[in-house]
């Protein structure tokens, strides 16, 4: 689901809050990326944060500071990454993807177990 | 026309035969090449994973393969085919970023936000004298919105395959039609239907067309189109990084690779007479 102009226009202002220039970038590539995962993800915009969620229950919170943004990624258990250039912003933006795509195989009615090939490449220190 | 309309499976389908042939043998002739698109209506159907699903069943078949995956939005194929997430999240920092890599020895994946981008088969490949089977996997809206045109999608085709193959006398830029055609929808209701027809059925005649639908909807909407089930249980391997292997996709390569085998010896046969 594209985002309003309203919500747009609010997550330009939230864009703003970080100073550095590639930093922005990465924060609206990440959130443009986030919302185009699914048809009918929800992007909700408050004072401090971005919120995106989908009918299976996926849950990505985005909320930018002045030198990085966080991202946590199903707040209920919740994965906290700070990004602040590219290997955070692929840790991230992977995490997320995954936490969609295993939602959503648990919401029909399990996932197969991953051959562990691949797996994310999250630092530790991020993980729950 | 019945408003009584259930999506079939694979196996419900009798008057397509299954032969136990090896399907390389179906392709005869060195030079044997034929298109497949898949065009995949909403992000329900998940175009990365059955793009991933026919290029791994048309390479267990022992056919060569190179597919082509076009368009933005994750998860690409790069993802199903376990690239590390630096390689298969590149096109999302820079668009004009070409992410690629093997299925297996002969057969080769291709993914791109920007199609111009698709570089021309390589003379010399490794298996270049097989039968080779170009996929092509994209979103349609099935309305004036697409983002890539489908003389686009038939001209990445053109430029990945070569010049020898296909009917007649063909510059190794010219568009490549397809043989064949999935359509992937979330439900295939009356208007999807007449888009369906719009967009493949009437401009692409030749082409074998089938649709698959993920939740069946109730009606045919007056077309006569065989619809075909997207299976529930696929969803459960949205998450693991390895190309589906579900028999769904095995049986749409070998339907495929059977039927348009049947036209051309038909067709053959009309030019021999």
């Amino acid at each position: 689901m594209q985002p309003s102009k309203d919500a747009t226009r609010k997550l330009n202002v939230m864009a703003g809050r970080l100073a550095d220039e590639p930093v922005r970038d990465l924060f609206t590539r990440f959130c443009r990326e986030i919302a185009l995962f699914s048809d009918s993800m929800t992007v909700v915009v408050t004072p401090f944060e971005v919120r995106y969620s989908d009918p299976q229950g996926f849950q990505v919170h985005v909320s930018p500071y002045r030198d990085l943004f966080r991202v946590s990624i199903n707040p209920a258990n919740p994965c906290d990454i700070r990004v602040s250039g590219e290997d955070g912003y692929v840790s991230a933006l992977d995490l997320a993807l995954k936490s969609f795509l295993d939602i959503h195989a648990l919401a029909a009615g399990g996932a197969e177990p991953d051959p562990g090939n691949g797996s994310t490449t999250a630092p530790s220190m991020f993980r729950p | 026309m019945s408003g009584e309309h259930t999506a079939q499976q694979f196996d419900g389908i009798s008057h397509l035969f299954l032969s136990s042939r090896e399907s390389r043998d179906v392709l005869s002739g060195a030079s044997a090449e034929v298109t497949l698109w898949l065009a995949v209506h909403g992000r329900a159907c998940n175009r990365a994973l059955v793009a991933a699903g026919v290029a791994g069943a048309l390479s267990r078949l022992g056919v060569r393969c190179t597919l082509v995956e076009i368009g933005g939005g994750l998860p690409n194929v790069g993802y199903y085919f376990a690239l590390e997430p630096r390689d298969y999240l590149a096109p999302t920092l820079d668009e004009s970023r070409v992410v690629t890599g093997s299925v297996d020895s002969r057969s080769r994946f291709v993914y791109t936000i920007d199609p111009d981008r698709v570089e021309p088969h390589h003379a010399g490949e490794t298996a270049a004298d097989m039968p080779h089977v170009i996929v092509t996997a994209f979103h349609h809206p099935l309305d004036e919105r697409a983002s890539i045109s489908l003389s686009g999608v038939a001209a990445v085709a053109g430029r990945i395959s070569r010049p020898e193959a296909g009917s007649g006398k063909r510059r190794p830029d010219e568009e490549r039609q397809p043989d064949g055609i999935v359509v992937f929808t979330d439900s295939y209701t009356g208007a999807c239907a007449r888009e369906i027809d719009d967009f493949f059925r009437v401009p692409y005649p030749e082409a074998v067309l089938f649709v698959a639908e993920r939740r069946p909807s109730g009606g045919t909407g007056g077309s006569e189109m065989e619809t075909i089930a997207y299976p529930c249980e696929l969803l459960r391997a949205w998450g693991r990084r390895s190309p589906p292997a579900h028999p769904f996709f095995a049986d749409i390569a070998m339907r495929y690779l059977q039927v348009i085998s049947q036209r051309r010896k038909k067709g053959a046969k009309r030019a021999a007479v």
